[in-house]
C-alpha cells in the first residue's frame, strides 16, 4: 500500500532569511506506520506535487496555521480525482472543525500506536470521519526514531550546507503561557522521553548540527542534566528553545554540544539580562524571540525593548506580532473583547497583524514590526549576524574533530533550486 | 457531575464542575450560581492550568446549555458571567476580569455568544440582588 505523505508551503516571514528545515512532524507520523506501508513525502516548501498521483491514500501533515488553508486547497483536489485524504498534525487539531469540511478523515492526537488502526479501516474501506486521540498520550517509549528516510535530504542544503535536522525529547508542558497552544495540544504534563530513547534516536541522525523542537527544555532539571550528560558522547550540535539556566545544567549543556537557544524576550528586566549573559558566558548564543503587541506593550515599551536588544547583545533575534491562535489564552481573551479581525489563516504567520493592539492601532503594530527588524539589523545584516553564528559551530566542530566541509556538488544549490551566481 | 465544595445557603452553588468538552475531552471550571427572585446568576471561571480540556470560552455556548440542563435553570432568567481569575501575574493579560454573556436563543438552546465587560464591583451588586 502507498501513501502520499505532503506537507503545505507557507508563506514565511518577509523579513527574516528563509531556510527551509527538514519537517518533523511527517517523519515522527511516518515512524508509526505498519511496515507494509510505502510512504512517499513531498514537502511543498521545496518540491512540487504531483497531483496525478498513484497513492492509495493521501495525509496532509499540518504544522502552522498559516499552512493549514493551502492543506485544504490540495486536499480539494485529490478528493476532487477521487482519493481519500487525511489530515493531521498540529495545526489540524487547532482547526479540527473547519478541517473536516475538506477532508475524508482528521486524526487528532499523537500517532504512535494508532495508525496500524487508520491504515486498517482505509483498507476495509471503513475510514472513520474523525480519530480523536486529544489527551489520550502514547507511552513516551514508544516514539521513534523518526523516519527520515523518507526525506529528500539534498533538498534541505543551502550552498552546500546542510541545515539542522529536528528531533524532540519531550511533549507536553507545565506552563501555561498566554500565547502558546502546547497545553491544548500535548497536555498540560510534561512528558520527557526517556534518555536512552532520544540518544538512541539522535545516534540514527546522520547531521552533527541538530535542534530540538521542543517548546521549553527547563521543566525538569534532574530529566534535563541526564538528557545533556547522555549526549556528552554524541558530540551533536544543537539549539534548542529555552533551557535551565542554573550553572550545572549550562556547563552540561555546552559541554553537549549546545549551540545557540531562542530566548524569549518579553521585558527589559534585569532577569532576562542576566540569562542573556549566563549563556554568553558558557559559550552558548542567544537567538531572541521577540513577541511585539502584548497588553502590557505600548509604542514607548516596544522602541525601548528594541533598544534593549542592541544592548543585550544578542546573537540574533527573530521579532513576531502576537498572533491569537486557536486554543490559547489570546485568542479566547481577544475573541471576548471583540479584538480579532481578520481570521484568514494564511495572514496568521506571526508577521501580520490580525487583532487590534490595546495600546495602538494595528497599522501602527505593523509598522513597529517592520522598524524592528530594520533597526536590530541596522548595523549588521542578518546574513552577517548568521554567519558568525555558522563560525561559531565550526569552531567548536574543529575543537572535537566533527566539521565536515560543506557539499561541493550542492555548493551551487539552495533547497533544490540553482542558484545563478 | 460536578463536585461540590460548599452549599452555605440553599439558594447558592459554588463548586468544580465537571463538563464533557471539545472532541468529548475532560474537561472543567469553577461554577457559582446564584439564584434570586427573577434571575439565576451563573458564573464560570476559567481555571486554565487545573483544567485539563476545554476552556469556557471556546465552550461556551454548548457548556451553558450543560448548566442550564444539569442545574434546571430557565434560560429566560439566566445571566451568565464569564469569569478569569487573577493568575498572580506582574502582566495584565493574567489579572482578574468578568464579562457578561449574551447569547441568542432558539428553542431553549443557546448560541453565539457575546461578551460585554463589567467590573468586580457591577458583579458583587447582582450577587446582593441589586
Amino acid at each position: 500500500m502507498k501513501l502520499r505523505l505532503i506537507y503545505p508551503k507557507w508563506e514565511k516571514l518577509a523579513e527574516q532569511t528563509t531556510f527551509n528545515l527538514p519537517p518533523h512532524g511527517p517523519v515522527v507520523m511516518a515512524a508509526a506506520l505498519p511496515d507494509y506501508v510505502e510512504v512517499e513525502f513531498i514537502d511543498e516548501n521545496v518540491q512540487e506535487i504531483i497531483f496525478d498521483d498513484k497513492a492509495d491514500l493521501i495525509a496532509i501533515s499540518v504544522m502552522l496555521t498559516a499552512q493549514i488553508k493551502r492543506g485544504w486547497q490540495i486536499a480539494a483536489r485529490f478528493r476532487k480525482a477521487g482519493k481519500k485524504v487525511i489530515f493531521g498534525g498540529i495545526a489540524t487539531m487547532l482547526h479540527a472543525q473547519e478541517t473536516l469540511e475538506h477532508a475524508d478523515s482528521v486524526f487528532l492526537g499523537e500517532a504512535e500506536g494508532r495508525m496500524d488502526e487508520v491504515i486498517n479501516d482505509f483498507k476495509n474501506n471503513r475510514l472513520k470521519k474523525v480519530y480523536n486521540y486529544l489527551l489520550k498520550h502514547p507511552d513516551m517509549s514508544s516514539i521513534g526514531p523518526a523516519r527520515r528516510d523518507i526525506l529528500t535530504h539534498e533538498l534541505y542544503f543551502h550552498k552546500g550546507v546542510q541545515m539542522v535536522d529536528l528531533i524532540h525529547a519531550s511533549r507536553g508542558c507545565r506552563f501555561t503561557c498566554y500565547p502558546c497552544c502546547v497545553n491544548f495540544l500535548g497536555g498540560k504534563l510534561f512528558r520527557p522521553r526517556p534518555v536512552d530513547k532520544v540518544v538512541e534516536e539522535l545516534e540514527t541522525i546522520d547531521n552533527n548540527r541538530l535542534f530540538i523542537v521542543d517548546n521549553s527544555l527547563a521543566q525538569d532539571i534532574k530529566w534535563e542534566k541526564e538528557l545533556f550528560k547522555a549526549m556528552i558522547p554524541l558530540k551533536k550540535k544543537w539549539c534548542s528553545h529555552t533551557i535551565e539556566d542554573k550553572p550545572e545544567v549550562l556547563d552540561l549543556a555546552a559541554q553537549a554540544g549546545a549551540w545557540y537557544v531562542y530566548q524569549a524576550i518579553i521585558d527589559t528586566s534585569e532577569y532576562i539580562k542576566e540569562r542573556i549573559k549566563k549563556y554568553h558566558d558558557y559559550g552558548i548564543m542567544v537567538e531572541g524571540t521577540i513577541l511585539l503587541g502584548m497588553d502590557n506593550q505600548t509604542e514607548d515599551d516596544i522602541l525601548k525593548l528594541i533598544d534593549f536588544l542592541m544592548e543585550i547583545e544578542l546573537d540574533l533575534a527573530e521579532f513576531t506580532v502576537m498572533t491569537p491562535f486557536r486554543h490559547t489564552k489570546a485568542y479566547d481573551d481577544l475573541l471576548r473583547q471583540g479584538r480579532i479581525f481578520d481570521t484568514n489563516w494564511d495572514n496568521y504567520n506571526s508577521g501580520k497583524v490580525v487583532f487590534k493592539p490595546k495600546h495602538m492601532k494595528p497599522e501602527r503594530l505593523q509598522k513597529l514590526y517592520h522598524y524592528a527588524w530594520d533597526t536590530f539589523y541596522k548595523h549588521e545584516s542578518q546574513e552577517q549576524k548568521m554567519f558568525k553564528l555558522i563560525m561559531n559551530v565550526i569552531e567548536k566542530e574543529i575543537k572535537d574533530g566533527t566539521f565536515k566541509t560543506r557539499r561541493e556538488d550542492l555548493a551551487n544549490v539552495s533547497f533544490g533550486n540553482k542558484i545563478n551566481r | 457531575m460536578g463536585h461540590k465544595i460548599y452549599n452555605y445557603k440553599k439558594n447558592y452553588i459554588d463548586e468544580i464542575f465537571e463538563f464533557t468538552g471539545l472532541w468529548d475531552m475532560p474537561s472543567k471550571c469553577g461554577l457559582k450560581i446564584e439564584r434570586q427572585k427573577d434571575k439565576v446568576i451563573v458564573i464560570v471561571t476559567d481555571l486554565y492550568h487545573e483544567n485539563p480540556g476545554s476552556s469556557v470560552t471556546e465552550f461556551c455556548a454548548r457548556l451553558a446549555n450543560i448548566i442550564i440542563k444539569e442545574k434546571d435553570i430557565d434560560p429566560k432568567k439566566l445571566v451568565f458571567i464569564h469569569h478569569s481569575p487573577d493568575l498572580g501575574s506582574k502582566y495584565e493579560f493574567f489579572t482578574e476580569s468578568f464579562e457578561l454573556v449574551d447569547f441568542k436563543t432558539k428553542d431553549g438552546q443557546l448560541s453565539e455568544p457575546g461578551w460585554t465587560e463589567i467590573s468586580k464591583n457591577k458583579v458583587e451588586e447582582m450577587l446582593r440582588g441589586k
